[in-house]
């Protein structure tokens, strides 16, 4: 780990995923930009941010913690095939990845909304 | 072809982003106008030249090997139980020869450390500066009467060891064997090896895909140790004993395959109480290694001790560069070092010994040490591993605290089938 560096993190990941971590890291800049997005258009409508980035984090987290146990079959082996306290850490953190994508999406469709009545603009 | 490009455009990225600042620590540098040969274009060999195209750009680079596809050989054992093809494993060296080296697709026959030459199979001679040599070694199947490495595939014979195709076909072979059972015979041979830990992992494996075929009950797993362990690392062998147990795989020791009769499906072995013969209804082999003819012709292997008989080459363990020759140093399976013939005591290996090359052509010493660091990701079936690393000294020496190397577990399991492959190429292209 000396030697550890950030082209060196590129290139592993470009040889372990190949054009799958390109898109992975497209996909993760647009979620960036919903996301800022999203509070910008909360803000000028005056919708409450705080509540709703929160309601973007329980949405991601119980999304990934319903995915977790799916995530061993990436690895070809069987649903739910987790042994260790680690296995369940790392495959909860993997499941972040496609449960963010749920979680902003949710922040972005709610910043869409009207702010209920009686709040001001 | 397209692929090709593609890998190299983008790889030529990452070296944008090292030369504006995003490296680590700068790497050593030497302007010295050298001829550098590096002997063998596997693991060791291309990690070797793409370290070397990086610091020591005015050096002439030139690696022999005839072979043109790559393999990654720590994926053999996945391909022999089915779970990967035989394709994943194979690469062509041309994609990681780099810039500025030149291939010469010949192997070297003959080295002569006195004259500072090397001569390739053509005949023709080339002369060097340094000399690195990463040859791999040689599988002697021959050293097992009875056997050829033709016969794999037939008779109840597997061997991942011979090839990705071989490793194929073995998987056939333990699945042929697991709709009739009845005996199957695993173990290693009395030499040094490359990846000790896949005879045992070949075992779990088939124990694996018996259980998940509901068929373990028509197979009795026998694995045949040369000496009075099942590893070396203590901690290890009590585990893999433990293990053994559990599962009902018995164990023989001080068993050394010394012939085979396919024929009659029957495996001699010397134990201290002379020879025993087994039948079997498939047999695992895996052959004696040594070092390859090139290299035990030559005066670089040790003179002495117990990695003279098989041809390793005598180098320092601790920065792998010849005593007796300094400007020849030698990296991977063929280095006479106390163990670790894997692809992960590559990774550390190399860094060291370009390192102390480098110092040396800069008139310098280098400090660098390697400690003998490998790493077996025992696979004990589909989705379980064991993230086993240790030193010479036999210390267990984890890289995340948080992974306990004794417990089987999915995330070892992910290193060995996810993030291993990326790294071992990143470690190609001189990273990692």
């Amino acid at each position: 780990m000396e030697e550890f560096s950030i082209p060196m993190m590129v290139v592993t990941l470009w040889e372990t995923f190949g054009w799958v971590s390109v898109v992975g890291a497209v996909v993760a800049v647009l979620l960036l930009i919903m996301l800022i997005t999203a509070i910008a258009r909360s803000r000028t409508k005056g919708l409450g941010l705080g509540k709703m980035l929160l309601s973007g984090i329980v949405v991601t987290l119980v999304v990934a913690a319903v995915l977790m146990p799916f995530v061993p079959v990436w690895t070809m082996a069987p649903v739910g095939d987790l042994r260790g306290f680690i296995d369940y850490v790392l495959a909860y953190v993997i499941a972040l990845g496609p449960a963010s994508i749920v979680g902003v999406s949710w922040v972005y469709i709610k910043s869409l909304g009207q702010p209920a009545s009686g709040q001001t603009v | 072809m397209t692929q090709h490009i593609d890998r190299r455009t983008f790889l030529m990225g990452a070296a944008a982003l090292s030369a504006v600042g995003f490296g680590t620590a700068p790497m050593a540098v030497a302007n010295a106008r050298a001829d550098v040969v590096i002997v063998g274009a596997g693991a060791a060999g291309l990690s070797v030249a793409a370290r070397l195209a990086k610091q020591m750009p005015n050096a002439k680079i030139t690696i022999f090997d005839a072979r043109r596809d790559h393999y990654f050989q720590p994926g053999w054992t996945l391909v022999g139980a089915g779970w990967w093809q035989p394709g994943q494993t194979v690469d062509s060296t041309r994609g990681y020869i780099p810039d500025g080296v030149n291939w010469v697709e010949q192997n070297v026959v003959e080295i002569d450390p006195d004259g500072n030459s090397v001569t390739d199979a053509s005949g023709k001679k080339y002369r060097y500066d340094w000399l690195f040599v990463t040859s791999g070694l040689s599988l002697d199947y021959d050293k097992i009467d009875g056997m050829d490495r033709r016969l794999i595939g037939n008779k109840g014979i597997a061997s991942i060891y011979a090839g990705p195709e071989a490793a194929g076909i073995s998987h056939q072979v333990i699945r042929d064997y697991l709709k009739t059972g009845g005996v199957s015979l695993f173990g290693r041979p009395a030499t040094e090896m490359k990846c000790a830990g896949a005879p045992l992992k070949m075992t779990f494996i088939t124990d694996d895909l018996a259980r998940r075929a509901g068929v373990r009950g028509n197979c009795k797993i026998v694995y045949t140790a040369h000496n009075q362990g099942l590893f070396a690392i203590q901690p290890v062998d009590v585990k893999v004993k433990s293990l053994f147990e559990q599962r009902g795989i018995e164990p023989l020791y001080d068993h050394v395959l010394t012939a085979i009769d396919p024929d009659a499906k029957r495996a001699t072995y010397r134990t201290p109480n002379g020879a025993v013969s087994l039948d079997y209804d498939m047999i695992h082999v895996i052959p004696p290694m040594s070092a390859p003819q090139a290299v035990r012709n030559s005066p670089l292997p040790w003179q002495t001790g117990p990695n003279a008989a098989d041809g390793w080459i005598e180098v320092s363990p601790e920065n792998l560069r010849s005593p007796r020759y300094p400007n020849v140093f030698a990296v991977g399976d063929v280095a006479g070092v106390p163990r670790g013939k894997t692809a992960a005591s590559v990774k550390w290996q190399v860094p060291v010994a370009v390192d102390h090359m480098i110092a040396a052509a800069n008139g310098q010493t280098s400090s660098r040490i390697y400690n003998g660091y490998t790493s077996c990701p025992m696979v004990t079936g589909l989705g379980k591993a064991m993230l086993i690393e240790f030193d010479y000294a036999g210390n267990l020496t984890p890289s995340f605290p948080f992974i306990d190397p004794l417990e089987e577990l999915w995330i070892s399991w992910f290193i060995e089938e996810k993030a291993l492959l990326g790294t071992y190429r990143a470690m190609l292209r001189g990273y990692a």
